[in-house]
């Protein structure tokens, strides 16, 4: 059965939630409406920001609703259209499926410190694009052709499932899921996977080091329309998904026996929860490599908000996690430029010491 | 009449040890069965069994005549709700949410009223908006036994009277919360519903109960009205303890226990209605 009492337990202060929107003008549907558009800011910040600075004056003539100085905008329209526009749409896919995902697995795992990092999904993936790169190119070197496009993403997105699907066998017995062995279970295979990179770090040449650096610390710089539009169909899968899963994971926090005596299919519904979450992460790390914390630190903000409703906490993190992912992208570009930061720095930077506070005041509160 | 409840023969055997050895036994609608025991007898596992949650390891387990296994998990819960012994909630929901939880997928209207209406009954009128695990270990039994009133009643409104499992839904209560809850319990059953509950305290068993069942390491000690079952040899042989028993109101029999087994106990196994309070 599950972790002990004391770690799933959730925080809270004494009676009331800290920002509760309940019974505010608006409600559920006011605060996914402001989550969209703090979206759309973030993503025309994102698209606005950069080392060719475009002033939000110039954007009619850019979009044809005025007229300006023709090369002026032929420019801007390049820049948009070619360089900003991708990008932003992968971050926000990425973002999105990252927040989502967080979003599923502490459902899942009935744990609101629970991240898709975790169960060593994006370990897993990151160690078969590893592999990819330092074996695979050995590999096509020999017969004198260049790795084909494509490749990589493919890696990490089959070594995310198979990770997911290797782990899901080693927890569950007998139909049951125990999460406490996943739990531990994704530790182990984590480190497993961390000496797999290890070895292939020892083993790769100093391009292939830049290249494997690039998936462990994440970067969204290669972003193309081909990239952002093939995370499209995983992003609509997930979320037609959604509205099955909120029910569940809700009745799942009082516990998996509580859950099959409120009519829940347990088995059905955490299988679904699984394969959504490594399809989404291993779909988010092809593209971007390992950018971390966005699944912890999105979910929580909503939660805050909006109380731990999955119907709300689902959409809700979607929808952060995409402006969340922007808004980090836009500092990783701006921050060092000309040069970029790697965009899972940023995350880290912010993240780690939000998981930490979350820890403390778990803490302090006794729990 | 097909039994609410039945189990014909069934066992539970974990690894080569035998939890519930051959068991077969009817539950009629609109009875109050107590499931009564020592530790280990395996109560709990008889309750889980009777849920569906547990598959016997061999017969058979229905519910108005259909095997539990034919019913899927959501027509299941329309049938039988269950009060488990403890439930800790993840993440900080409210007790009105969580008591909301029990009216199932289709978003019921009037759901607000039915959730009202069964905090009400256990007494936590005004502990809708505060957050679950924020309350006391009684309250949060409340909760959750308000929660699953308003499964047992939308379950109701769709199929009739079902059935009601409660797994020692007193442990920590106080004594008039005990009592309140038996008499919502036994209000239930004489709407129809049919209500097992395991239940530690014999004397609020006997009172709450039209029925007794004692287990007694996985096999059925004894079965039938309280008065009937409650006597000083079972006392001995189950529970090893000696203890004395009378009777308020008349057909209700109470225990008073006053020592372990392995002291002399005196006199041989009496039946309550043949003794006074004070003997």
């Amino acid at each position: 059965m599950p972790v002990s009492g004391a770690s799933t337990r959730a925080v809270s202060r004494r009676a009331a939630r800290p920002f509760a929107l309940r019974g505010v003008r608006g409600g559920p549907a006011g605060l996914l409406a402001g989550l969209a558009l703090v979206l759309v800011a973030a993503a025309l910040a994102a698209a606005l920001i950069g080392a060719a600075g475009i002033p939000i004056t110039r954007l009619p003539a850019v979009m044809g609703l005025a007229t300006g100085d023709p090369d002026l905008v032929a420019r801007d329209r390049l820049i948009l259209g070619a360089v900003r526009l991708p990008r932003v749409a992968l971050a926000a896919a990425v973002g999105a499926l990252l927040g989502v995902s967080g979003a599923i697995m502490q459902g899942l795992f009935r744990n609101p410190l629970a991240d898709p990092g975790l169960i060593g999904v994006s370990a897993g993936a990151a160690l078969s694009t590893a592999a990819m790169i330092v074996i695979g190119e050995r590999i096509v070197a020999s017969s004198g052709t260049a790795l084909p496009l494509g490749t990589l993403p493919a890696a990490a997105f089959v070594g995310g499932l198979v990770t997911t699907a290797v782990l899901y066998r080693l927890a569950t017995c007998e139909g049951r899921t125990a999460v406490a062995v996943l739990l531990l279970a994704g530790i182990a295979v984590g480190a497993l996977a961390m000496a797999g990179l290890g070895l292939l770090i020892f083993l790769a040449d100093d391009r292939q080091l830049r290249d494997i650096q690039f998936w462990m610390l994440g970067s969204l710089g290669g972003a193309t329309w081909d990239k952002a539009l093939a995370l499209a169909p995983v992003l609509a899968a997930v979320c037609a998904a959604l509205p099955f899963f909120s029910r569940g994971l809700d009745v799942l926090a009082l516990g998996e026996a509580e859950a099959f005596h409120m009519g829940i299919e347990v088995q059905r519904l955490k299988r679904w929860a699984v394969v959504s979450v490594a399809a989404a992460v291993g779909a988010s790390v092809a593209f971007s490599g390992v950018v971390g914390f966005i699944g912890i630190v999105v979910p929580h903000l909503v939660r805050l908000a909006a109380g731990p409703g999955h119907r709300l906490v689902l959409p809700g993190s979607l929808l952060l996690g995409a402006a969340l992912l922007l808004a980090a992208d836009t500092v990783a570009r701006i921050v060092a430029a000309p040069a970029e930061l790697p965009i899972g720095i940023v995350t880290a930077l912010v993240g780690a010491p939000f998981f930490l506070a979350l820890l403390l005041r778990r803490r302090v509160a006794g729990l | 009449m097909i039994a609410a409840l039945e189990t014909r023969a069934a066992t539970v055997i974990v690894g080569r040890k035998t939890i519930l050895a051959p068991l077969s036994l009817q539950f009629a609608q609109g009875e109050t069965v107590a499931l009564v025991g020592p530790n280990g007898a395996g109560k709990s596992t008889l309750l889980r069994l009777l849920a569906g949650e547990l598959a016997p390891s061999s017969g058979w387990v229905g519910l108005r005549g259909t095997a539990l296994a034919d019913y899927s998990p959501q027509r299941l819960a329309q049938h039988r709700a269950m009060l488990s012994q403890s439930v800790a909630v993840a993440f900080p929901f409210t007790v009105a949410e969580v008591v909301a939880m029990g009216a199932g997928a289709a978003g019921t209207s009037g759901i607000e009223h039915l959730v009202a209406e069964a905090l009400a009954e256990v007494d936590l009128a005004d502990f809708g908006s505060r957050i679950v695990t924020t309350l006391s270990g009684g309250e949060q039994q409340r909760a959750h036994f308000a929660r699953v009133l308003v499964q047992s009643r939308c379950g109701e409104a769709l199929y009739g009277p079902g059935v009601l499992l409660l797994d020692e839904p007193t442990a920590s209560l106080d004594l008039k919360h005990q009592l309140a809850l038996a008499t919502i319990a036994r209000k239930r059953a004489a709407a129809g519903t049919t209500v097992v509950a395991v239940l530690h305290d014999l004397n609020l068993a006997c009172l709450f109960a039209d029925r007794i069942v004692v287990l007694d390491r996985g096999r059925v000690a004894a079965d039938g009205p309280p008065r009937a079952v409650m006597t000083e040899a079972l006392l001995a042989d189950v529970f090893g303890v000696c203890g004395a028993l009378g009777c308020v109101p008349a057909d209700r029999p109470f225990v008073l226990p006053h020592g372990a087994a392995a002291l002399p106990c005196g006199g041989a196994a009496t039946s309550p209605n043949q003794m006074s309070p004070n003997q």
